[in-house]
């Protein structure tokens, strides 16, 4: 579904990803962790062409991420992506949050949008916030408004880039929980995050990415009991609890 | 009272003619205004940094400077506008190029996860300028956008020195042939002030409109 080749990618002279090559498949869940600044958010938004790359390619559902001639538009309806930050529309309602990507992108009639928008809010249990604005929503329930507007878009992958780093601990559990239904209904997820419990959970693949290259890489139960880098250890002492 | 008869007729053809220099220029340099603002704010090479040699050039001069060379000096260029066009011409460049700055301000101050949010929708640039930043940046643009036009109302007045009959210079006419000058000059004041407070008062209703999703919180 998605495939990374060889990226390089500099911000100024900031050499921040180092032949980064990783595939993912249909129905595949990968967490991407590392500390601050290793890169790995720099990662993920380069699979929607948020940022943009110096070297390799990237490609998703078989279109060139990164190559001119694609409509970065044609991939990205099918990128839905979940911000750290939420990044709602305020001046919108949640529905309508929901239902602007359908309406403008897929050229969807209004009533079916509003249709498939509530039944996203009801599967994240914000049946009855549709008409509220996202000020009056909390954090958890405004990031899980946010992965029912990615999901709106109908993707095939779901990129998310700490989708609780924001959030107060009291609300991680609200969002994690929607994020592990979704991953049991095998949508393929490429997930930033320190949530480790998450990835011991869901993750099909942990991929630790420190100075802006791939350390490790490894299945959840190898990657947390017997992982082949020193600095893996090391990371793993540090977040993990004792 | 036989002053403010005897005035009104005159004044009210020298009215017409800054009306319409201000709906004209209004319209015409609103839509330069979001034209170049976008254009600013998304840094269209070229296009952009010639715009802004522009807008350092307005802030730099005075307008009546820009209305001369319009019309006395594009001449020597082959360009040939009659009076009101220059007039015209002259507003929209020099009220256009503020508006720009403002709409840029504006756009540039709408958060930038909104902007990412957008795209990663895949709307297109003219889908996530219309739905998503607009219509953030509008509570930001519209009070001073408004002011502007104040100013560009007040501006029109500046045209009388290319022999533009406006209002103005309908009143300078009519007390230079012995009319009574505070009468007619407060008919005059008069006249701007009501066009030009009701504006003020627009653009006061409009941001409490536009700030209502804001008081939500």
């Amino acid at each position: 579904m998605i495939t990374v080749t060889k990226v390089n990618k500099w911000f100024g002279k900031l050499h921040v990803l180092k032949d980064v090559s990783f595939n993912v498949a249909k129905g595949e869940v990968i967490v991407i962790c590392g500390v601050s600044g290793s890169g790995k958010s720099t990662l993920i938004r380069c699979i929607n062409g948020l940022e943009k790359i110096q070297g390799g390619t990237i490609t998703v559902d078989s279109m060139n991420v990164h190559d001119p001639k694609t409509d970065i538009n044609l991939v990205r309806k099918e990128v839905g992506m979940v911000f750290q930050s939420f990044n709602l529309f305020p001046h919108m309602t949640a529905l309508e949050n929901l239902t602007l990507g359908p309406r403008e992108v897929r050229k969807m009639p209004k009533s079916q949008a509003d249709q498939i928008g509530l039944e996203l809010l009801a599967r994240v249990g914000l049946a009855d916030k549709a008409h509220s604005y996202p000020a009056s929503l909390s954090g958890g329930q405004q990031q899980r408004v946010a992965i029912a507007r990615a999901l709106a878009m109908q993707p095939k992958v779901m990129l998310f880039d700490e989708p609780t780093s924001a959030l107060d601990p009291e609300m991680i559990k609200e969002v994690l929980d929607v994020m592990i239904q979704l991953a049991d209904d095998g949508m393929t997820m490429l997930v930033v995050t320190h949530e480790m419990g998450f990835a011991r959970k869901v993750a099909h693949r942990i991929i630790f990415i420190d100075g802006g290259t791939i350390v490790e890489e490894a299945p959840p139960d190898a990657f947390f009991t017997e992982p082949t880098q020193e600095r893996t250890k090391r990371f793993l002492e540090q977040i993990l609890p004792v | 009272m036989e002053v403010v008869l005897r005035v009104t007729p005159h004044l009210i053809q020298g009215i017409y003619l800054t009306l319409y220099l201000s709906i004209a220029g209004m319209v015409l340099s609103l839509l330069v205004g979001f034209i170049g603002g976008m254009i600013r704010s998304a840094r269209v090479p070229l296009l952009s940094a010639l715009w802004g040699v522009h807008v350092a050039f307005v802030r730099g001069t005075p307008f009546l400077l820009l209305i001369f060379i319009i019309y006395y000096v594009l001449p020597a260029f082959g360009l040939r506008l009659g009076a009101q066009s220059s007039g015209v011409l002259g507003l929209v460049l020099h009220e256009g190029a503020y508006m720009t700055e403002i709409v840029k301000g504006g756009i540039d101050a709408v958060d930038r996860g909104q902007d990412e949010a957008a795209k990663a929708l895949g709307l297109t640039y003219m889908q996530k300028m219309r739905h998503v930043i607009l219509p953030q940046a509008i509570r930001l643009i519209l009070p001073p956008l408004a002011g502007q036009f104040v100013l560009l109302v007040k501006a029109t007045s500046v045209v009388s020195l290319i022999g533009i009959t406006e209002v103005t210079r309908v009143g300078q006419q009519l007390t230079q042939r012995g009319e009574h000058t505070f009468v007619t000059f407060g008919m005059v004041a008069l006249f701007y002030f009501l066009i030009c407070y009701p504006l003020v008062r627009f653009s006061d209703q409009m941001e409490r409109k536009f700030s209502k999703w804001l008081e939500t919180a």
